[in-house]
């Protein structure tokens, strides 16, 4: 059996290669199951012609497969795919291939191509899903709200969720877990730093030191805070300025302003509202000049807290009007 | 007897002891109770929090030859445990990565992970400060922190988490070490000094956690130093003993500040340097002091943040007299000078010309005069442009009106847009409205006046009805009506 894994999705081709592994002989593991690099292909190919030992069944897996850079003596040395015992399985693993190489269509002659990839990073919805799939194996009970902070303080990196949800299994101990426990236990920076944006954009004052300190407390570089205020705060100012000058289609805001979803416009729109043009150009000044001075070596909060601040207040006066 | 400073001394030597984590106290002792081990776990944190402690509590625990199985209270007096403490454990190895770099300590590293346990039952490896590994030796760590030998356990300790190759990091359970608050330091201080019995008042152990921030070893140092002054400490030996400026010395420059007294000020920047304070250290500790004041300006249920050494109190008091804007120009005044200080040869010159600079006097504006704090609140933060802009904020600037309009227009039905462009809004004041047109077109503008009202009260929310005067345009000697 020859497999072609392709894809970028390592937790899942990980899987996958357990699931082979798990038809071994389990006590010849160390004879039947070898792992080559792709530059060793000729040794691959030799172990996989190669019955096994115990009569059971061997797996060859030779990683890292760049089939573009293949030429004809890896082509040479892949001609008896068509003479492997039945008892091999040969498993290549490439992060992606091109479809009219000649390789691949040699491979895929004599076996079968399966594309393990990532769910796309904005798609947190089917995230969340594949989250709580995962914790429903683990038997791990988790309520929506939960669920949804670990979709979007993961990402779509589904290694780091299994880890993260094999930590929460161990964490709760079969308790009910609650999401202020989750938050400690599992930090989501960009999650609060956005929360920050969204304080200072209030103008609650307090809010923002308290979230500051958090911030800090958790070791979050300075630059980063202001980094994702930054792009926060410009994207808004793009969508003001863009709905100001009379622009109506949210397609069209959003390829102006580099939003990768126009239906974030929809939120974008309301958040805007009640925010002046001349504020956030404001702000924005003001977060570059700190952004500036963060790099020109102004250390601890003292830098951070008074601009932010003094924007919190900017927007502050526009509230209580 | 040799003397150990209290912060090995005080090394936690259980999970249970652990202070001010209790989310990973939690995890992981369920993880040693449920034999849940990962094959790599990834400690982060500021430092002094107690990751490299952690990392040895657990490494103690998997392998206390006390007990038959992995124990969340290793004893600390078998062969294991002790071999641990003074890290020549055959099983347990500590490696310093910031000396150990190499791709080839990578590589003797993954050899020995492939011989059994000698004593223990598992195979540790505690790479402290794993952040200065290579990318290159992090590269080679990768397969084999992935799919270790079921006996090994690796476990990464580091301040600087983002240094740290994002596969690594997701190959590890992680665990966030937050900084410790101030109460639990002065509290633990506390039961030390208890425990030692060191005198120390309450405002000293805060002054320690102050300067700590948030690390435990620090505050210990720091404990450790003071108790040797053998009199009962007090928050000044503290300052005193970090270089730090006291409290009161604090509040007299901040007084001769707001009277205006310069040969006051002058005096105390001259003897603060005479008392062996660098220029720097006196800016830092002023800067953390108005910083206080801001917060206490801007958010005053938040007093649990201060910093600096002068108390709630007295702050509360002087905030009451500055007001937000003074404090925020003083802060952007100060963090200046600090950035000169820094390439001037005659700090001390920068230091007075910095402190004359903070007094009030040489502000065009005084405290606590509400219609400038509204202009600065709303216009920027230049103090020269204050008295100007203080007369235009009541109506609103050319440019917005024009945008305004632009508005209007753009909500108006199709026919009557070419029309509306015509015209331009010179003012908008409350409910009142200044339209100009040219005189060809005035009597088409006087005959729909309601409707422009009702366009302008819609675009603008206004919940009144709206009153719009329409005039012709003429030429005014800037060129502008208004």
């Amino acid at each position: 059996m020859i497999i072609l894994l392709t894809g970028d999705d390592q937790f899942a081709i990980r899987q996958e290669l357990e699931h082979y592994k798990a038809e071994l002989d389990s006590q010849w593991l160390e004879l039947c199951y070898h792992r080559f690099p792709s530059s060793a292909l000729e040794q691959a190919m030799s172990a996989a012609r190669t019955p096994s030992l115990s009569g059971g069944k061997r797996l060859v897996v030779v990683e890292d497969c760049n089939l573009k850079q293949w030429g004809d003596t890896q082509l040479e040395s892949l001609r008896y795919l068509a003479q492997m015992p039945d008892s091999t399985t040969l498993v290549f693993l490439a992060t992606n291939v091109d479809k009219r190489l000649k390789i691949y269509k040699h491979l895929i002659k004599h076996g079968q191509c399966f594309e393990l990839s990532l769910i796309p990073p904005w798609r947190t919805d089917l995230i969340a899903e594949a989250i709580a799939t995962q914790a429903k194996q683990m038997k791990l009970r988790l309520p929506k709200d939960v669920v949804e902070y670990l979709a979007a303080a993961i990402g779509n990196d589904m290694t780091r969720a299994a880890s993260e949800l094999r930590k929460l299994a161990i964490y709760t101990n079969g308790q009910p877990v609650g999401l202020a426990e989750v938050q400690s236990l599992i930090p989501c920076q960009t999650q609060s730093n956005l929360q920050l944006a969204e304080a200072v954009r209030n103008g609650e004052s307090e809010t923002v030191v308290r979230l500051i300190d958090e911030l800090l407390a958790r070791s979050e570089p300075m630059l980063v805070m202001v980094a994702t205020l930054l792009t926060q705060f410009r994207t808004w100012l793009w969508v003001k300025s863009a709905i100001a000058s009379g622009i109506q289609n949210n397609t069209e805001i959003a390829q102006l302003c580099n939003v990768g979803n126009p239906n974030r416009l929809y939120y974008l729109r309301q958040e805007v509202a009640t925010m002046p043009l001349r504020t956030l150009i404001q702000a924005v000044t003001k977060l570059v000049d700190l952004e500036m001075s963060i790099k020109q070596g102004a250390v601890q909060a003292n830098a951070i807290m008074p601009s932010l601040l003094a924007i919190a207040r900017l927007f502050q006066t526009i509230h209580s009007k | 007897m040799p003397t150990i400073a209290l912060h090995q001394k005080y090394r936690p030597k259980t999970l249970a002891e652990l202070v001010g984590q209790p989310y990973v106290q939690t995890a992981l002792t369920n993880a040693i109770n449920r034999m849940h081990i990962a094959p790599a776990y990834l400690f982060t944190g500021s430092r002094g929090t107690g990751k490299t402690s952690t990392a040895r509590i657990f490494a103690k625990s998997l392998n206390c030859l006390s007990f038959d199985g992995p124990t969340d209270e290793p004893c600390g007096t078998c062969q294991s445990c002790r071999s641990i403490e003074t890290s020549n454990s055959l099983d347990v190895s500590e490696i310093d990565a910031a000396s150990n770099n190499g791709v080839d300590d990578a590589r003797a590293l993954i050899e020995r992970s492939n011989f059994a346990p000698v004593i223990g039952r598992y195979r540790v490896f505690l790479l402290d400060e794993s952040h200065m590994l290579t990318t290159q030796s992090q590269n080679a760590l990768l397969k084999c922190i992935e799919e270790p030998p079921p006996h090994v356990v690796f476990i990464l300790c580091t301040t600087e988490v983002h240094k740290v190759l994002p596969t690594i990091v997701s190959r590890c359970q992680v665990f966030h070490f937050r900084a410790l608050s101030l109460q639990t330091i002065a509290q633990h201080l506390q039961e030390i000094a208890d425990a030692e019995a060191i005198a120390v008042n309450a405002d000293a152990l805060m002054a320690i956690a102050r300067f700590a921030e948030g690390g435990l070893r620090d505050a210990l140092q720091l404990l450790g130093q003071v108790s040797l002054l053998g009199e009962a400490v007090t928050a000044n030996h503290v300052i005193e003993m970090t270089g730090g400026v006291t409290a009161t010395d604090l509040l007299t420059v901040l007084e001769a500040i707001a009277t205006n007294d310069t040969f006051q000020l002058l005096k105390l920047a001259r003897s603060l340097v005479d008392s062996g304070k660098t220029p720097k250290l006196i800016l830092s500790s002023l800067l953390q002091t108005y910083r206080d004041l801001l917060i206490l300006k801007a958010a005053p249920q938040a007093a649990d943040l201060l910093t600096s050494p002068v108390n709630y109190s007295q702050l509360k008091a002087i905030s009451t007299q500055w007001d937000f804007d003074v404090l925020n120009q003083s802060l952007a005044q100060l963090q200046k000078a600090e950035s000169y200080l820094r390439n001037t040869t005659n700090a001390a010159v920068w230091l007075e010309t910095c402190l004359l600079n903070l007094m009030p006097m040489l502000r065009s504006i005084s405290f606590s005069s509400p219609d400038v704090k509204q202009a600065v609140g709303k216009n920027g933060h230049s103090r020269k442009t204050i008295s100007e802009t203080a007369s235009t904020t009541t109506g609103h600037k050319p440019t917005d009106l024009a945008a305004l309009w632009q508005k209007v227009v753009a909500s108006a039905k199709p026919g009557t847009q070419k029309l509306l462009t015509q015209a331009r809004l010179t003012k908008l004041q409350g409910t009142k409205a200044i339209l100009e047109v040219a005189p060809a077109s005035f009597a088409k503008f006087e005959a729909n006046q309601q409707a422009i009202a009702r366009m302008l009260q819609r675009v603008t929310h206004n919940p009144k009805p709206m009153t719009v005067l329409i005039r012709t345009l003429t030429a005014s000697k800037n060129g502008r009506s208004v």
